[in-house]
């Protein structure tokens, strides 16, 4: 059975999960009243499909992230410039009991990594955010205080600019510790991180810091905010799904005449080609490269 | 098609007046908020960035009357007819200037205020 990140918040964790490839929970304006449907058209209201309610929207027209169908993959596109989504004040997410969790299929467009966060620039509050804001195109998962800005955990990962990022941050509270994970590179810290200021609440923000204090541009094909840190099985299936967020899946069967068993493949622009054997994935090939594959046995088949 | 918008601080309040006039309800007197850019004088502007079309340009140069929306009267129709005076439209990136509300075509909308001559200016929240 296909896995539903819905079991990520089957014993009432708190959260959100945002999926743009549901069509049927975007709408073009804030209200709910006008539904997307097509290619270009705003984006004003995001539902949570996470069953806590945490949707996300935004009142302001020209401030509206745009919907995008193309080639069979859907996300929500940001300018950078105005664009972004927020929700309602909600409890904060990285709890001293639970910790948590953020992962999301993204690809950042301009000098900023995609920013999503809950933040409190006026207290001492716990807040979270993805994004380095001192390296603007670094991916940066950290949990800290804004009031003591000695008290952070966090882990960071190199720039992926125009390229689509799987990004897995894990919080555990009970041993201080960060640990972020963009396309399988990992990296973590730990830091003594006061307990204080869990009981925050602020709205959760896509493509921002702080409703708007800081932007990024890009897209978004899947978020998913749990205020539980999730078990390594939890991270494997959610990441898989993620990543079928941003690749178009498809299967084919070349015949191959086993007396000059020889093929080539073209791989244009942006198309990336899988061959698995076995449930192995033997060979990857992608932008612009001619493949030829040929079999080692004449008496086994590709 | 996308338009950016370059809206000086002089300008701000009769600007979000045609905004709201423009688009779909009172929410839409935030579209110039913050003035987040500056150009090489020091000037600063608030900025907007979103798809169109000709229509809507088309619409936007042209007398304008109180959307059905607006039954309540919010909008003040004098600085709507103001800021429409104010109004420059570019279908390439021409200079941002403080006495003109300033929008022009450009796919990448960064790009566009770039080339108009503007610069954010660092947030607060930079460098935490």
């Amino acid at each position: 059975m296909a896995y539903d990140p819905l079991a990520l918040f089957a014993n009432g964790e708190s959260g959100a999960w945002y999926d743009p490839s549901d069509i049927t929970t975007l709408f073009q304006d804030s209200e709910g009243t006008t539904p997307v449907t097509e290619d270009g058209q705003p984006v004003g209201l995001m539902l949570d499909k996470s069953g806590n309610g945490n949707h996300t929207t935004q009142s302001v027209s020209s401030k509206r992230p745009t919907y995008r169908s193309i080639d069979g993959l859907q996300w929500i596109e940001a300018d950078g410039i105005d664009d972004f989504l927020s929700t309602a004040p909600v409890s904060g997410i990285a709890t001293d009991a639970d910790g948590m969790s953020l992962m999301m299929a993204v690809r950042s467009t301009g000098s900023r990594a995609v920013l999503v966060s809950q933040y409190d620039s006026s207290a001492s509050n716990r807040n979270f955010s993805s994004v380095s804001t001192t390296q603007g195109n670094e991916f940066q998962f950290s949990v800290q205080n804004k009031t003591n800005f000695n008290v952070n955990v966090i882990a960071s990962s190199s720039g992926n600019i125009n390229s689509d990022s799987i990004f897995t941050g894990l919080w555990f509270r009970a041993n201080n510790r960060a640990e972020l994970t963009v396309n399988g590179s990992n990296s973590s810290s730990t830091h003594a991180l006061s307990s204080v200021g869990s009981a925050m609440t602020e709205d959760i923000s896509l493509f921002s810091l702080n409703n708007g204090g800081l932007l990024s541009s890009g897209r978004i094909y899947g978020v998913i905010i749990r205020g539980q840190h999730s078990s390594d099985q939890e991270v494997t299936d959610t990441e898989e799904y993620l990543t079928a967020l941003t690749v178009l899946v498809f299967s084919a069967q070349i015949a191959v005449d086993v007396t000059a068993p020889t093929f080539s493949v073209i791989a244009n622009n942006g198309i990336q080609v899988y061959y698995y054997r076995s449930g192995t994935q033997v060979i990857t090939y992608s932008q612009n490269t001619q493949i030829k594959i040929r079999t080692l046995n004449t008496n086994q088949p590709l | 098609m996308r338009i950016t918008v370059a809206c000086p601080q002089q300008l701000q309040s009769d600007s979000n007046q045609l905004a709201m006039c423009l688009a779909l309800s009172v929410a839409d007197v935030d579209t110039y908020k913050d003035l987040s850019w500056q150009d090489a004088d020091g000037n600063l502007y608030a900025v907007a960035s979103f798809p169109t079309t000709d229509a809507w340009i088309h619409f936007a140069q042209n007398p304008l009357n109180r959307p059905a929306w607006d039954i309540d009267s919010v909008i003040d129709m004098d600085a709507v007819a103001r800021a429409q005076n104010d109004l420059v439209f570019s279908d390439t990136a021409i200079e941002a200037v403080p006495n003109k509300l300033t929008a022009c075509l450009g796919d990448n909308g960064l790009d566009v205020l770039l080339n108009m001559g503007l610069f954010a200016i660092p947030s607060s929240e930079e460098g935490i």
